[in-house]
């Protein structure tokens, strides 16, 4: 590539194709977001929404107050979601120049 | 103080702790000779990498232990103890952070970094965005100020506990800190570093699980402590002390841009391959929701123990003296101190790696050759170290301050531009440049109270909306990013070298 087409500037996206891994590096971030995200919404919601009233009103669970236990639920419960996600989801390639998205179950089967 | 160090303590504390410092220095002397016998024209890469080999339990320790500082073992705490619940409830947003980090960036930088062979985290910045001197120039100064001011605060954190705890001064704690990080620092890089990390991550693991498990054996059942407390002060219990909106925000300054920090960005830049990026989320997770869980919840359980502790940030510290032998106090200590110099030691290879790649290399000397390379990386890394001590000798106050303060900024200079750049082909240097200065420039106002325009929030808010915003609308408006480079990030085939 000369110096020209490296820095040229009026192109089109399109000419450019597009590694099948960066498409997959892409899903891979967008679900990441969504599941913090998700754990975010849902731990907030479930704190403010089981610690409202007034202190000494609080029920207990386990000696904590219902709305840390339920947090404390909702913390194990997407510890194993991101567990699972990692291992299930997210899928293996090869760094380097020739590699591509690695399709585990599928050549198992083939 | 508010809690008592007996003499006999103390000697047992001096000890474990004197150990612990021995085997870092072993390590020190260890990588050190293993970064002697590297080959010149591989050294930098070394140094600043690791030769991109490095396994799962590295790579998920340097994320946990460089992310988790003083603020999971001291600072974190403390807001537990003075706040309460609310602030407990924040640092769960922290939990799932080696996830976000290797999920979010970790691929796409593994392929990038190997297509441009990236050494930095400025470097993907300088890559990406042309070479472009504004983005340069302003990530360095970023990275040395905030950095650098929060590994000052690290320090100062980690010397006054020494003093605190062992009753010997100040400037001797300070010392022996900073002549450990050094060693294993300067001479054996990230080799070194990751190494020490491994070590302290465990002791780190070891600290929490006897604190844990001490603290709660001695306050006895749950339910009666907890309602102690909620009868010093109800709001301690109650996460309604911070609306939900205010909560909300610092669940993103907590748990949101990972990846604008560069110490803990670094894990993306250095592991051996996909399957060992898998492992290393999974144990990361592991380690930091244990850690966080443990140790920010005992924070706000030590009101049981102490109701009036005058220094809050002491509450792990006068925990571990109370509900432990002194022999296990003295692991609290060393993992107080692992906690620290972790981050430290991750911290100072992003400095001297931004410094040489991206200042030195970048516009003092384009032409080193490979043998004056290894010398200027050697010298700058000891010259961090020594400026970091010096600074931290004639400390600047409200430690917790200039974390949140560091974080912020960071995190508001360089979210968006690293996001937008690794997964959107229009984001190009003047967005770029135009959301760092933008991001950084609206986080000082806010969080400095210079404009009331937090709207209740955490200043982060703010500041990552105008970043997000700048990024996006001036790169639309302005030309395309260059093709050759667009290619490198995003194309199947690509330039294998820049045209001069």
């Amino acid at each position: 590539m000369n110096k020209e087409e490296y820095y040229d500037r009026n192109y089109s996206f399109d000419e450019i194709e597009i590694d099948p891994r960066f498409k997959r590096c892409e899903k891979e971030m967008k679900i990441t977001f969504g599941v913090q995200i998700l754990f975010t919404l849902i731990s907030v919601f479930v704190a403010y929404t089981l610690g409202k009233g007034p202190v000494e009103e609080y029920k207990y669970i386990m000696g904590l107050p219902s709305w840390w236990f339920a947090v404390i639920v909702v913390t194990i419960v997407f510890t194993f979601i991101v567990i699972g996600i990692t291992k299930m989801v997210f899928k293996d390639m090869d760094l380097t120049d020739e590699g591509v998205v690695e399709e585990k179950k599928k050549t198992a089967e083939a | 103080m508010g809690f008592e160090v007996s003499a006999g303590a103390r000697t047992a504390i001096i000890v474990t702790f004197a150990l612990y410092s021995v085997i870092l220095l072993g390590i020190g002397v260890y990588t050190k000779k293993m970064m002697d016998k590297t080959a010149l024209d591989k050294y930098v890469e070394e140094f600043y990498t690791g030769g991109r080999g490095m396994g799962s339990l590295v790579i998920a320790l340097m994320i946990a232990a460089g992310l988790c500082s003083a603020g999971t073992f001291l600072g974190g705490p403390g807001l537990g103890y003075s706040i309460g619940m609310a602030w407990v409830l924040v640092a769960l947003a922290q939990n799932f952070m080696n996830f976000c980090v290797l999920g979010q960036i970790g691929k796409k930088v593994g392929i990038v970094a190997r297509r441009i062979n990236a050494q930095s985290y400025i470097d993907l910045f300088v890559y990406r965005y042309n070479h472009n001197k504004i983005i340069g120039a302003f990530g360095v100064i970023a990275i040395v100020v905030f950095l650098g001011s929060y590994v000052v605060a690290q320090f100062v954190g980690g010397a006054r506990l020494f003093e605190t705890m062992t009753g010997l001064p100040y400037w001797l704690g300070l010392t022996i800190f900073a002549a450990v990080v050094l060693l294993y620092a300067a001479f054996g890089g990230i080799k070194g570093v990751s190494t020490a990390i491994v070590f302290q991550g465990i002791v780190m693991t070891a600290a929490v699980f006897a604190l844990f498990i001490g603290a709660l054996a001695y306050i006895g059942p749950l339910e009666p402590a907890i309602k102690s407390i909620a009868a010093i002060k109800p709001a301690l219990i109650n996460p309604w002390t911070w609306t939900p909106k205010y909560q909300l925000s610092m669940w993103v300054v907590f748990g949101l841009v990972f990846i604008g920090l560069p110490h803990g960005a670094m894990g993306a830049l250095t592991y051996k391959d996909t399957k060992a990026m898998h492992k290393a989320i999974i144990l990361g997770v592991i380690f930091v929701v244990l850690w966080t869980f443990m140790l920010i919840w005992m924070g706000s359980m030590v009101r049981a123990v102490y109701p009036n502790l005058p220094v809050p940030d002491h509450a792990i510290p006068a925990l571990a003296m109370t509900v432990l032998p002194p022999w296990l106090a003295g692991i609290t200590l060393a993992g107080v101190a692992g906690a620290i110099q972790s981050t430290v030691g991750a911290m100072i290879i992003v400095i001297s790696s931004t410094f040489v790649k991206d200042a030195y290399q970048a516009y003092i000397n384009p032409k080193a050759d490979n043998l004056t390379l290894k010398k200027v990386t050697t010298a700058s890394t000891v010259i961090i170290c020594i400026a970091i001590f010096l600074l931290a000798l004639k400390p600047p106050h409200a430690l917790e301050w200039i974390i949140a303060f560091a974080i912020g900024g960071l995190a508001s200079a360089f979210f968006w531009p690293l996001l937008l750049g690794l997964y959107w082909m229009k984001a190009n240097e003047y967005g770029a440049a135009a959301g760092m200065v933008g991001g950084i420039v609206t986080y000082i106002l806010a969080a400095g109270k210079f404009l009331p325009i937090t709207m209740g929030m955490h200043a982060i808010v703010v500041s990552l909306l105008v970043s997000g915003i700048l990024t996006i609308g001036v790169s639309l408006v302005t030309p395309k990013t260059p093709k050759g480079i667009i290619m490198t990030w995003f194309g199947k085939a690509y330039p294998k070298e820049i045209p001069h």
